[in-house]
């Protein structure tokens, strides 16, 4: 929490049922994931930042400058407060062109229609999206809406950039392009930029740093890859596609809190957490020969789809995920209530201190 | 397409009809040959100049009054905001002789309004003024309501949106809300400029009927029954070719999207 320049907030405010409380720092040129599942208090929190929602305590500054102080009775507008905001459904203005909506903030900021209009352009054709300048805004798919959305909060050069889930309302293909685009206005973007979303890829992609956010309150807190990869708490760990599981080490053997026991590459000893990707998991319809450590007798409970793959949650000792192909769960016949093996690499284990 | 219900098709049709047939009978007394001479009747044709001009000021007065307060019930949290409503809606419902009576009393030679405007030198009832007052009395619900909804199916956070970008809440207001809920505003405009032109009872009691000051067509029409129906018909068809005339004109830009 040390920065004296940047975004620095403490935010105390309330959404629907959540009691949003969180204090939070963002360097200039940084990015900082807040990840969390929906009523985590992740839009509350970006609403509270935007000046679009007051809050009730707590204050939020930009460099010197105070955007909410609640105890000196401080608070900044939306319109002054020099943010750039992409909300999740683009939200840009149906009955104005493309080259109005990315005009739009600085003709609201009072530069004349003309230059406005000028820098839009130019903007525009910069991005190589010249041929949707004169679109009505109304008539654009989801990704290119997205990406107009983006240059739009970005034309006035805002000090602070929010980010509400740029790309999960995005079909697959929309979603690669609007990443890539996103990636590369970040990289030339100098102020701090606030990421708010639940998928984890997204923070992976976009952040150094997040922010885990769940109930209102900050869980778990620091470098995104780190995070992702070691989650703390099976909450993080679901955001991160991962199952955690707790237990004591002896050397290589791990015995697990809810029973069962797992072999893992790394020797240590005392209290540890192994997180299982979902992906090192093996599943088989009879006991298999091979060269996998750990094999153990599971039971299908529910299936959904992530992604292209199927994931199949496992009620064992121990209970974990696995993702497969639609042909291998329809091969080995899975369904909820079908018994079968899972199998792991021990490498394919990561063990850490608990 | 599945055929429709009798239970449902005999009612929509007679409603249908209900609502043509008044209209057929009214058409078929018209006497052609007469029609023309009729028309030039000075009496006929000062009327006609003066529901014109005062339904248009009114739509014109509903509107830079109706707009702002249609804004205000549809997205500030103001008190009393019930009460607001239903003085809206209240002169939707009041009998319009009662609304001149009202307004006779606030704005007569003894209402408080009155005597605020005789000391300025300014008389509402039996001038062109009145017949304004009067029109945009009955008119105004009309507008505001339109244009609430209107407003209010624009999503707000399109504002929030506009707000981020710098844009003061008139400015949001003005380049955003109003532009999205301009379908509504012009739905509103059309009823509220039809209401004025057929106003009849406020505006005979608070205004009076003075020929060529506040006589608009429906009062020469009551005034022309009087003498003869055939009379009464040819300023019956020239308010009914005016209302229909305004719905086909704007039915192409605003009204087909129904």
């Amino acid at each position: 929490m040390i920065a004296t320049s940047g975004l620095i907030a403490s935010v105390v405010t309330r959404r629907g049922d959540i009691d949003i409380d969180v204090s939070l720092a963002v360097a200039p040129g940084e990015v900082l994931a807040v990840l969390g599942t929906n009523g985590s208090g992740k839009t509350g929190l970006i609403l509270a930042l935007a000046g679009l929602v007051p809050i009730e305590s707590g204050q939020i500054s930009y460099d010197d400058r105070v955007l909410d102080d609640v105890a000196q009775g401080i608070h900044v507008t939306s319109a002054d407060r020099n943010v750039g905001y992409l909300p999740q459904h683009a939200m840009l203005f149906p009955h104005l062109s493309v080259l109005e909506n990315v005009a739009f903030g600085p003709r609201s900021r009072g530069v004349s229609a003309l230059d406005a209009r000028r820098d839009a352009t130019s903007m525009l054709s910069a991005a190589g999206l010249t041929a949707l300048i004169d679109r009505p805004a109304a008539t654009l798919s989801g990704g290119e809406a997205q990406r107009i959305a983006l240059l739009r909060a970005l034309a006035f050069t805002p000090d602070l950039l929010l980010l509400d889930e740029p790309t999960s309302a995005l079909d697959v293909a929309a979603r690669t392009s609007v990443r890539a685009d996103l990636v590369h206005r970040i990289n030339d973007f100098s102020g701090a930029t606030v990421l708010v979303t639940h998928d984890a890829v997204e923070a992976l992609t976009l952040a150094s740093r997040v922010l885990i956010l769940d109930g209102g309150k900050v869980v778990q807190e620091g470098d995104v890859a780190e995070v992702v990869r070691r989650p703390r708490t099976a909450f993080v760990a679901r955001l991160a596609g991962l199952t955690v599981l707790s237990g004591t080490a002896r050397e290589h053997r791990v015995d697990l809190d809810a029973g069962g026991a797992l072999i893992v590459g790394e020797s240590s000893h005392g209290r540890v957490l192994v997180t299982v990707s979902p992906r090192g998991v093996t599943l088989h319809r009879l006991r298999p020969e091979g060269s996998a450590r750990n094999v153990w007798p599971v039971r299908v409970s529910s299936i959904e789809a992530v992604g292209d793959l199927l994931r199949v949650s496992l009620d064992g000792e121990p209970s974990v995920a696995a993702d497969v192909t639609m042909s291998a769960v329809a091969e080995l016949g899975a369904r909820p209530g079908v018994e079968l093996w899972a199998s792991i690499k021990a490498t394919e284990l990561d063990v850490y201190p608990a | 397409m599945r055929r429709i219900p009798l239970v449902l098709l005999v009612p929509a049709m007679l409603a249908l009809a209900f609502l043509a047939l008044p209209v057929v009978a009214l058409l078929s007394k018209v006497s052609l040959s007469e029609l023309p001479e009729r028309l030039r009747d000075p009496l006929v044709l000062d009327a006609l100049r003066l529901s014109l001009v005062t339904s248009t000021i009114s739509t014109v007065l509903c509107v830079l009054l109706g707009v702002p307060l249609a804004w205000v019930m549809a997205r500030k949290d103001v008190p009393l905001r019930r009460l607001m409503r239903v003085l809206v809606v209240l002169p939707l419902v009041l009998p319009p002789v009662a609304g001149g009576l009202s307004l006779l009393l606030l704005f007569g030679p003894d209402g408080v309004g009155g005597r605020l405007l005789e000391s300025l030198g300014l008389g509402l009832p039996a001038t062109t003024a009145g017949v304004i007052v009067a029109q945009t009395f009955v008119a105004l619900p009309f507008l505001v309501l339109a244009t609430e909804g209107a407003i209010r199916s624009v999503d707000p956070r399109m504002e929030g949106v506009a707000a981020t970008l710098g844009a003061s809440q008139w400015q949001a207001f003005r380049r955003v809300t109003l532009p999205l809920a301009m379908p509504g505003v012009v739905a509103g405009v059309v009823l509220a400029w039809a209401r004025a032109l057929g106003e009849f009872g406020a505006t005979v009691t608070f205004a009076g009927s003075v020929p060529g000051r506040t006589e608009t067509l429906p009062l020469v029409l009551s005034r022309a029954l009087k003498e003869s129906t055939a009379a009464g018909v040819t300023v019956g068809v020239v308010l009914l070719v005016l209302s229909a005339g305004v719905l086909l004109l704007l039915r192409d830009r605003w009204w087909s999207l129904s």
